[in-house]
């Protein structure tokens, strides 16, 4: 190596530094952006980990606020003969228990948030663990971190509670 | 060569050195915010079964003052043995905020498992805590108990149950 730089060392010859040449500075360049690749690739890992968490809980909150709405509801005729009965709370495919877990196009009802990207699927089953009780579980569906994602919030809505 | 090379005095490589310093410094970082966000998706999950959870509980509270509601006779009420419902705590003996206590299955159950979830691990009991104050002692005319429900939601791998009271007041 000592020889590629004689020619340097006769201009400054106190100077010692002159390995400074354009070949050390590429090389290191070089190596720099290898790394700076992986820590960057790493960071867009991270936020999109974070991007997927922060996408779950708004997920999340979105369910507890309709379930909160729906205790919150006059508790109707929900025996779907009369105009007292809650158009939002029906079997209203009549499987009742057995159609809790149904999404897409089995479940009783389907809300599309404002964005387009979360759909809340939910199902009601009357009377199925106690007279005068509903049953109603929400299932969310999104999308997060490239997959989709299914939650699952079940609760129960009482007449005279 | 007019002086020996010493080797603190040698500066060649130094680009090389300083890159692989910075490397190292971006890597921490980079690392660092790998388990931040990890750490974050961690969060949201536990919450996330922290609020399946809440609600099975509170489903099996609901159920059990729903349950009580729909007896809806004092003559059930007094007479007819729901092992579910219970006097209160001075009578029995047994502390029943504790779910600890609760029986579902025993020769003295106290306790019911809740509908609301296929696996049972929900339950519930009532507390018949006391005749309320403006309640008539007339055993002809209506009566107002205080009713103590207490749901519970504890499945296996969880380290503590979530436990939900409602105070409960109706006219018999």
């Amino acid at each position: 190596m000592m020889k590629a730089f004689k020619s340097c060392q006769k201009l400054i010859p106190a100077d010692n530094s002159c390995g400074f040449s354009l070949i050390e500075v590429l090389l290191g360049i070089a190596v720099f952006s290898i790394g700076i690749l992986a820590v960057s690739s790493m960071q867009v890992r991270a936020i999109n980990a974070s991007n997927a968490a922060g996408r779950s809980l708004a997920g999340e909150n979105m369910v507890v606020d309709q379930i909160e709405q729906f205790k919150n509801v006059r508790w109707l005729e929900n025996d779907g003969d009369s105009l007292n009965d809650d158009p939002n709370l029906q079997d209203t495919d009549g499987d009742g228990v057995a159609g809790l877990d149904h999404i897409d196009g089995d479940a009783d009802y389907a809300v599309v948030s404002a964005d387009g990207e979360y759909t809340i699927f939910y199902n009601v089953a009357n009377d199925d663990v106690e007279p005068n009780t509903q049953t109603i579980r929400m299932l969310i569906n999104y999308r997060a971190g490239g997959e989709n994602v299914t939650q699952v919030l079940t609760f129960l809505k009482a007449k005279d509670v | 060569m007019k002086r020996p090379l010493s080797p603190l005095s040698n500066q060649q490589g130094s680009v090389m050195v300083i890159a692989l310093m910075i490397l190292v410094v971006v890597t921490i970082v980079g690392i660092a915010s790998m388990n931040d966000s990890r750490t974050e998706q961690q969060l949201v999950r536990n919450e996330a079964i922290y609020k399946q959870d809440f609600y099975l509980a509170e489903s099996a509270a609901i159920e059990g003052a729903q349950r009580l509601n729909n007896l809806n006779d004092r003559w059930v009420l007094q007479n007819q043995a729901q092992p579910w419902l219970n006097q209160n705590e001075d009578n029995t003996g047994v502390n029943l905020t504790d779910p600890g206590n609760w029986d579902t299955g025993g020769a003295t159950p106290n306790a019911a498992v809740a509908g609301v979830d296929v696996a049972g691990d929900g339950t519930y009991t009532v507390v018949d805590e006391r005749t309320a104050d403006d309640g008539s002692l007339n055993p002809n005319s209506p009566q107002v108990h205080e009713f103590r429900v207490l749901g519970q939601y504890f499945p296996a791998g969880r380290n503590n149950p979530i436990l939900i009271e409602i105070g409960y007041r109706k006219q018999f």
